[in-house]
């Protein structure tokens, strides 16, 4: 079976500096991995490296999606070719409404995939199975993309965008920071519903709590640009309790992006 | 070219008339601009815009051309077609107390309705484009509203252009309480990529309570010159909308002069230049509080790409003593280019105390933050790029409240924007 995810010896440079320094990581199909670390350890950089982000150069290693050279992809297309990309920061964007948006994600998605594009009636059934267990109102609908949205809403809107593109592999950037627990809760319901055998998830956080509702199948530390240790969800709780003390050393003290 | 060459070509081209006062008024405006000529850039007003393409193209009088127009824009308009800036068709039937007709057939009919109010604001009779366009211009339209006439059907006028120097001289005059959709659309010939100029002159009367909205689309063709000045007066409670989507011609110059003159007048002016290639476009307001209680706003955004050069001057004044003004500015405008370039000039000139006025200018790039969000979204990057160039524009869209014309817009938007 082809595996979801293999990275092999990823290098990659933000401005000239190395922060991702030969990065391995293999990702099965349906399964959940839990990237943790100190700031600056390059989790983010990972996610936009996986996205194809302009300023993020990989200088050397391969990614492997499904089979398929990952850098051969445009941003879009590797969104078309089943990506998700969850952000930290989901971006405002005033005059674009929601609906909009979101109604020009899936039908470019479902385009790209030379499947039929879904009219406004067929759209909005859709959206509706959605909106309602995350707990997002007509009037978010409405409103610009995430424009004076709360971080509770912008990261429900963000879990919204996964379910109706149905990705394959799912990357979740920080996605518990800035809630409460209750909001944590629903954005975690959200992402467990999603959770299916031919699915697979990848969440980066920097504090175990997310762990407890989204639960892993494995857990890896990146630090210094490099998994330097993995294991599984017992691995969360043990970093919990003694932080990430043990893999600062060595680490550039650059804060990625 | 010397005052007496414009003598000279003035004398030849300013055509006769029976009628002692137009006569008069024609002279004296041939007269005005013989004395100053084109204004340059020397002229606070005409700072950003160099008139220099134009001057070899004022006395190109050319007749009207045989053209076919296009269709109308709007299903059930009022429709007027000026072909090189002469009367080719005119609506059969209009309402009861709405007069809608040629400039040319109106002096030649029925002169007296229009002694007194044609070229009769002010603030613009001296300036050199609308006293040249008073002296030569040959037909335009007139739209008289009588009091309290409500036209339901929109006024849609096409002025349809493939050569030589137009000056389309038009005159809307509102009675107390009446109520009217126009749109003034500037087009050019398919087939022509010849050189040629507008230079047109509105001028509008909104008696007391009358509500006017009045649409501009400015697409003649990419070689051309295109100056159009708009000036109003509004009595108490009149209400006016202008909406100005400017996309067309080499170099265009739009400008407004507003007055004010009765508590409760209320302008909103507002209007979407999309320029490339090495166009130019300048939007030049004079808004003119004359006495208390008048509100005012204008909101002017832009996209500029390759070498445009897009141009905001906007001037509020409030008059002493003119009270409880609200007077609000906005011009906001987005470059895609490195070699585009945007001026722009708020300015405001308040001699009495109690006003609220505000003034905006932004100029900015495309957010490429969030095309990478929508690009992670699959969507792909001209359709992501189109996605924020419309929202950068949809408020100003938004003051557009009539749906069909609304979508004659956002039609004519997208286009330029798939283009």
């Amino acid at each position: 079976m082809t595996n979801m995810l293999e990275i092999k010896d990823l290098h990659a440079e933000v401005g000239g500096t190395e922060i991702l320094k030969g990065l391995n990581l293999t990702i099965g199909e349906g399964e959940v991995h839990a990237i943790m670390g100190p700031n600056g350890a390059g989790k983010s950089t990972l996610s936009y490296v996986l996205s194809g982000r302009d300023g993020y150069e990989v200088t050397s290693g391969s990614i492997s999606y499904r089979g398929q050279d990952l850098f051969e992809l445009a941003i879009e297309e590797r969104a078309a070719a089943g990506i998700f990309l969850g952000f930290q920061y989901p971006v405002e964007l005033p005059g674009v409404s929601s609906t909009t948006f979101l109604k020009t994600a899936l039908n470019a998605i479902l385009r790209q995939r030379g499947e039929d594009e879904l009219d406004a009636m067929q759209f909005m059934k859709r959206l509706r199975t959605h909106t309602k267990a995350l707990n997002i109102s007509d009037d978010m609908l409405r409103r610009g993309v995430n424009v004076g949205f709360s971080g509770g809403e912008k990261k429900r809107n963000e879990i919204l965008q996964m379910a109706l593109l149905e990705p394959s592999f799912a990357v979740l950037d920080e996605t518990d920071s800035g809630l409460d627990i209750d909001a944590l809760k629903v954005v975690a319901e959200g992402v467990n519903a999603l959770r299916a055998p031919d699915r697979s998830i990848l969440v980066i956080t920097h504090y175990q709590r997310l762990l407890d509702y989204i639960v892993p199948d494995f857990v890896h530390v990146l630090a210094n640009g490099k998994i330097a240790r993995s294991g599984g969800k017992e691995l969360a709780l043990e970093l919990e309790e003694n932080g990430y003390g043990e893999y600062a050393s060595g680490t550039s003290g650059i804060e990625a992006a | 070219m010397t005052s007496e060459n414009y003598q000279a070509q003035l004398a030849e081209n300013v055509p006769q008339t029976d009628l002692p006062w137009l006569a008069d008024m024609r002279q004296g405006a041939a007269d005005r601009f013989a004395s100053t000529g084109l204004p340059d850039r020397k002229v606070e007003a005409w700072r950003y815009t160099n008139l220099k393409p134009i001057r070899a193209h004022l006395f190109d009088l050319s007749l009207g051309q045989s053209v076919n127009p296009p269709p109308a824009l709007l299903a059930d308009s009022l429709r007027l077609v000026f072909a090189d800036g002469q009367l080719v068709s005119c609506p059969d039937n209009l309402p009861a107390g709405v007069r809608l007709d040629g400039m040319a057939r109106t002096l030649a009919e029925d002169p007296g309705v229009l002694n007194g109010h044609l070229h009769g604001i002010q603030a613009i009779r001296d300036l050199p484009l609308p006293a040249l366009n008073n002296a030569l211009s040959r037909d335009g339209y007139v739209l008289i509203l009588e009091p309290g006439v409500k036209v339901a059907e929109p006024i849609e006028i096409l002025f349809l252009s493939a050569t030589g120097a137009t000056y389309p001289r038009n005159l809307i005059l509102a009675g107390a309480g009446a109520q009217a959709s126009i749109v003034e659309h500037y087009l050019g010939t398919d087939d022509c990529d010849g050189d040629y100029l507008v230079n047109s002159v509105t001028e509008v009367y909104a008696a007391t309570g009358a509500r006017l909205k009045r649409y501009k689309i400015q697409q003649d063709n990419p070689a051309t010159s295109h100056i159009a000045t708009l000036a109003g007066q509004l009595a108490a409670d009149a209400v006016l909308e202008n909406f100005d989507l400017n996309l067309g011609a080499k170099l265009a110059r739009s400008e407004i002069h507003m007055a004010l003159q009765g508590k409760g007048a209320d302008v909103s002016l507002s209007g979407v230049y999309l320029l490339r290639d090495k166009q130019h476009c300048d939007n030049a307001i004079l808004m003119d509080h004359v006495v208390g209680g008048t509100n005012s706003h204008q909101d002017y955004r832009g996209i500029l790409d390759d070498k445009a050069h897009g141009v905001f001057q906007g001037k509020i004044t409030v008059q002493p003593d003119a009270q409880g003004i609200e007077g609000h500015q906005l011009n906001r405008t987005l470059l895609l280019s490195d070699r585009a370039e945007m001026d722009s000039k708020p300015e405001l000139e308040i001699r009495a105390d109690d006003v609220k006025c505000s003034h905006g200018a932004t100029i900015g790039e495309l957010d490429e933050t969030g095309l990478f969000y929508l690009r992670t979204r699959g969507i792909p990057e001209a359709e992501a790029r189109q996605l924020l160039m419309t929202a950068f524009i949809v408020e100003t869209l938004g003051h557009i409240d009539d749906d069909a014309i609304r979508g004659v817009m956002d039609a004519l938007v997208s286009d330029w924007m798939a283009a």
